[in-house]
């Protein structure tokens, strides 16, 4: 009983060990840049304003499909807090922000300035089919819940200042603040907010399940979204080729089918 | 003869060095955070970060939901712990594994479900707001029903192991001696599992008070209606880090406070 006991302990403990190796090794490929010659290759991080979502995920996989070494890595949030992320040293290659003034602290650091390579102004989105009739951004006083983005990510703060340039003041407790565009845009579309204010691209983005209602050019205003690369980058080769991708004309192509405007 | 016990316990007291550094990485790895939270505290200026109109709001609602939450999963959780340890009826390990779901089951899903039940569009949801127009989503009503849907299982959990615990003899003895099932349950059970009801009252309470995913996705994010103590950690990370540091240290200090209060209890049957 003895010695057979001691050799399955071991053996558990052999089985632990080489789990543990298999681990890091998985860790270690994934993180490993492999520069190929003039060939670019590698994992680039990109984090992106979440309005990008779909877009960047067709640009992302046609830019895997021109350089098959690159495995482009994406991650999405409100600009403000990955701008936060960055500050506390997250592993980003490249910032895709919704607001240039959010890439200023990085830009400075940066080997290259920073592009900018699409725009969308803002709508009101409404429950599909805009069940309670809204035409205006006066009307967004008389529902029950508005739906905002926090007052510090771009979203939130484009629309906190086309509410004010065009006097409509809602009153606090009836605007709900979501942390991105995207998650503005569900609490309209699954949860129970009467309406928002989100991207017009996100409203595109939705389909049938939400009702855009434009907000005239005089109050409105016009994100401009930027890409810059960050001093720290890891992959140094990779991340210049995908920040000069989204100016060819496939990517603007792309960022066109999604609702965006290019430069 | 008196050599054995002095070896015994020599041989306790070594700690084997392959269990020994793994348990002080565990330990390191759970306090590291705390303290780095506390070295992030602005200690100066504590007091008026915590008097903010947006903290005060966020820890009078998180306070005041949370206690409904606590009560509300006590009134329904120690009736449903009873059932489940002391009647016998088919579905019970069904009924029992659904019980404690939401201990397991992501908060936001949780969310995701209580929207698709509750939410103004909801199985139940829409029959009640089109018959007397009432909504649970963005109303503190909706808090409370997020925090006690999470925090049941809690309740649940301990209570019925306790029931299953007690020797029941005793309770036999009393109703043998003529004790009605009023005064048993008040004088033989309710004190036998006192103890764990107060250990499961407070690890719920703890989680209501904490809970984020299942309330921001159905009650929202709205100041001074829904915006507990966690959501405005979230909210203000980017805008007034200061305050969310504050309001997390607020949470620690309550959480450290509840485990300090139980010592133990709902883990080691004292």
């Amino acid at each position: 009983m003895g010695p057979a006991r001691v050799f399955s302990r071991w053996r558990c403990a052999a089985a632990a060990v080489g789990l543990l190796a298999l681990a890091s090794a998985g860790c270690a490929t994934s993180s490993s840049t492999s520069g190929n010659g003039s060939q670019v290759g590698g994992v680039i991080v990109v984090a992106a304003a979440s309005s990008l979502t779909e877009a960047f995920q067709t640009i992302a996989t046609d830019f895997e499909a021109l350089h098959p070494q690159v495995t482009v890595d994406l991650t999405f949030d409100s600009s403000s807090r990955i701008a936060a992320q960055i500050d506390e040293g997250a592993p980003i290659d490249l910032f895709a922000s919704a607001d240039e003034a959010l890439v200023e602290p990085v830009v400075d650091l940066s080997p290259r300035p920073a592009t900018a390579f699409a725009m969308s102004d803002l709508q009101i989105v409404t429950k599909s089919g805009n069940p309670l009739g809204i035409r205006s951004l006066s009307d967004l006083a008389s529902v029950d819940v508005v739906a905002l983005c926090a007052p510090k990510a771009p979203c939130g703060k484009y629309a906190d200042e086309i509410l004010a340039g065009s006097g409509v003041a809602l009153s606090a407790d009836h605007i709900t603040r979501a942390d991105s565009a995207k998650a503005t845009l569900g609490a309209v579309t699954y949860g129970d907010a009467d309406a928002g204010i989100v991207y017009s691209t996100d409203v595109l983005a939705a389909g049938d399940n939400a009702t855009g209602v434009v907000i005239p050019k005089a109050h409105n205003h016009t994100a401009i979204y930027v890409i810059v690369q960050i001093v720290n980058t890891k992959n140094k080769m990779a991340a210049p080729s995908f920040m000069a991708y989204l100016s060819s004309p496939e990517a603007k192509a792309t960022l066109r089918s999604f609702g965006f405007s290019t430069p | 003869m008196r050599l054995q016990p002095l070896q015994r316990k020599r041989g306790a007291r070594r700690v084997p060095v392959l269990l020994l550094i793994p348990a002080v990485f565990a330990i390191v790895f759970l306090v590291v955070p705390i303290i780095g939270l506390l070295q992030k505290v602005v200690w100066g200026d504590l007091f008026h970060d915590l008097t903010t109109p947006q903290a005060r709001a966020a820890i009078a609602l998180s306070l005041r939901c949370s206690l409904w939450a606590t009560v509300l999963a006590v009134l329904f959780g120690v009736p449903l712990a009873w059932l489940l340890a002391r009647v016998e009826f088919r579905g019970r390990a069904v009924v029992r594994a659904l019980a404690l779901l939401p201990l397991v089951l992501p908060p936001v899903v949780g969310g995701v479900a209580l929207l698709s039940a509750f939410g103004r569009r909801g199985l139940i949801g829409e029959p009640l707001d089109a018959a007397f127009g009432i909504h649970f989503t963005f109303t503190a009503t909706g808090v409370v029903l997020a925090e006690t849907f999470v925090a049941l299982p809690f309740v649940v959990i301990t209570v019925e192991a306790a029931l299953r615990a007690m020797d029941r003899r005793l309770e036999d003895a009393a109703s043998t001696l003529g004790a009605s099932r009023f005064t048993v349950l008040r004088r033989i059970t309710f004190p036998a599992i006192a103890p764990a009801l107060s250990g499961g009252v407070a690890l719920a309470w703890a989680r209501a008070l904490g809970e984020f995913g299942a309330t921001i996705t159905f009650a929202g994010n709205i100041e001074g209606r829904t915006r507990t103590a966690p959501l405005a950690v979230y909210l203000l990370l980017d805008s007034q880090p200061q305050t969310a540091i504050a309001l997390s240290l607020v949470m620690v200090a309550i959480c450290i406070g509840v485990l300090t209060l139980l010592r133990g209890r709902w883990l080691v049957r004292q």
